[in-house]
């Protein structure tokens, strides 16, 4: 099941896109760099599922999909264990739910935003680039296409591989190099794909009125409310709590 | 060679999620096995187990009685089987397949171009050509060709007359009944209204489980209750003037499978 937008009616749903974005790149931020122990992410975790839960946030896809990172989880607290002498239980943890934290930030923020939320956070973020005279609006556009077919593609890829397993392909066995052997022929069939679906895409596109040079309105609009102002000290808080240490000395 | 493939009580998760409930009942050689239902109600999952892709489900499935292994034993083209193309040329599309089972390129050579020429391709023609130059009805006969060309006892088509022609759709639904001879040709549809011509019979997958119809009786019924299956709208016309009153229901099947199949040909051909 992969992780993608479900709607819902929930306080972090009516929150404004810019104000949902900014929660979760200062969210992940926080869960990257901090240097809290073990049970304090833990209890950070499990306040922010708990929020997201009483907001009517469906969860159950996002723990599925937590077993694709498991390995890397494991992995990565194997090796932040045995960096000090002997093993260091709160150490690997520690470091297992930092991971644990960002990638349940982003799957929750996936599952929140729609996609005109995300395409007016990604603008609003490059706007400032059309002061100096860069495409501001058509790069958002891209990065917005660029998530949009994410999804599609690796569905595409998943159909490709099981094509070929149906048709006799080993695509499991005989080690890393003849699995890595195995995945180029599916690279040029998907390239050929996106490609194809990118030039329909943009008739589709202009036959709809699409000009690059066009003013175009908004579709929705998004008001700032109350909730919002309450909201925005979240961001201000965790950039707070991460810039504490270096502020330590001098109040 | 399989005579028949059987479900029993099959019943396929994802998760806490009950896709399939209790399926039971069997496909066999030598005529078209249907599976029709409306979006959602299970027939590609059906498919996707069937090609062991799915693995979680109880219940079993067997092939003249004992365990089926899918492995070798089955051939599974999508939906849009063109669209997944993974070669560079029709020779190497078409005979992938006998590559993977380790047989030479001279070796290949012959079975796959008379295999083309079963499928109604030259291979004169195309046999250097990119898959994708090819047009849309022989790309979609090309991708239905390297599906089967290694011969498996079992072979899955999801929704394989979609997009095509009626000229094309009937040349195909023909080669799809003449394969039925060799292989258990089970085919999922939206549109059974062109295979349901052919000898066989219907899996209908509903929400509350399954029924398996002979393919006139399901015919009558779809034509009596709309909100059974959705039936085009000139096939309801169609009968309707056959019939010259409301009185459906005493209309034998058969003659009402006759007749429609009588109007969609001449339909066919002034298209």
């Amino acid at each position: 099941m992969q992780i993608s937008y479900k709607p819902g009616s929930g306080a972090l749903y009516r929150l404004h896109p810019m104000v949902k974005g900014a929660i979760a790149f200062s969210a992940i931020v926080f869960f990257s760099v901090n240097t809290l122990g073990f049970s304090m992410m833990t209890a950070i975790i499990a306040f922010m599922l708990l929020c997201c839960w009483f907001s009517g946030v469906e969860l159950s896809d996002i723990f599925m999909s937590v077993r694709r990172i498991l390995l890397l989880l494991i992995i990565v607290g194997l090796i932040q264990g045995f960096a000090a002498d002997g093993f260091n239980v709160a150490a690997a943890g520690a470091a297992m739910m930092r991971i644990l934290g960002v990638f349940l930030v982003a799957g929750v923020y996936v599952t929140v935003s729609s996609q005109s939320e995300l395409t007016f956070f990604w603008e609003s973020c490059f706007r400032p680039l059309g002061l100096i005279g860069l495409p501001a609006r058509e790069l958002a556009l891209v990065m917005v296409i660029a998530v949009r077919f994410f999804p599609v593609i690796l569905s595409e890829i998943d159909r490709i591989r099981m094509a070929q397993i149906a048709r006799g392909a080993r695509l499991d066995g005989g080690g890393i190099l003849a699995s890595a052997a195995a995945l180029m022929p599916l690279m040029i069939p998907t390239l050929t794909q996106a490609i194809i679906r990118a030039g329909e895409l943009s008739l589709a596109m202009e036959a709809r009125g699409y000009r690059v040079t066009a003013q175009r309105s908004r579709y929705q609009r998004f008001r700032f409310g109350i909730i919002d102002i309450f909201a925005v000290l979240i961001p201000v808080l965790l950039f707070a709590l991460l810039l504490k240490p270096f502020f330590a000395g001098t109040f | 060679m399989f005579e028949n493939l059987a479900l029993n009580s099959l019943t396929v998760r994802y998760g806490r999620h009950v896709l399939l409930n209790n399926l039971c009942g069997s496909f066999s050689r030598g005529q078209i096995n249907l599976v029709v239902g409306r979006a959602g109600s299970g027939k590609s999952t059906l498919l996707r187990v069937l090609a062991g892709f799915h693995k979680e489900y109880d219940g079993s499935i067997e092939a003249d009685g004992v365990t089926f292994v899918p492995s070798g034993n089955i051939s599974l083209a999508f939906q849009n089987p063109e669209a997944l193309f993974f070669n560079g040329t029709v020779e190497d599309e078409v005979g992938y397949a006998l590559k993977m089972r380790r047989m030479g390129r001279d070796e290949i050579e012959p079975i796959a171009r008379s295999w083309l020429q079963k499928w109604g391709l030259d291979p004169e023609k195309c046999w250097h050509s990119h898959p994708l130059e090819l047009s849309g009805g022989e790309k979609r006969r090309l991708a239905l060709a390297a599906c089967t060309i290694f011969m498996p006892p079992v072979v899955l088509f999801d929704e394989p007359l979609a997009g095509l022609d009626a000229k094309g759709q009937r040349a195909l639904a023909e080669l799809l009944a003449g394969m039925s001879s060799e292989h258990i040709v089970i085919v999922v549809t939206h549109e059974p209204e062109i295979l349901l011509e052919q000898r066989g019979t219907l899996l209908y997958l509903h929400s509350e489980g399954c029924r398996w119809f002979k393919p006139a009786e399901f015919l009558r019924n779809s034509l009596i209750d709309r909100n059974f299956f959705p039936l085009p709208e000139w096939y309801h016309s169609a009968v309707g003037q056959f019939a010259q009153s409301s009185d459906l229901p005493p209309i034998k099947a058969d003659e009402v499978f006759r007749y429609v199949k009588k109007r969609e040909r001449m339909h066919a051909d002034k298209l």
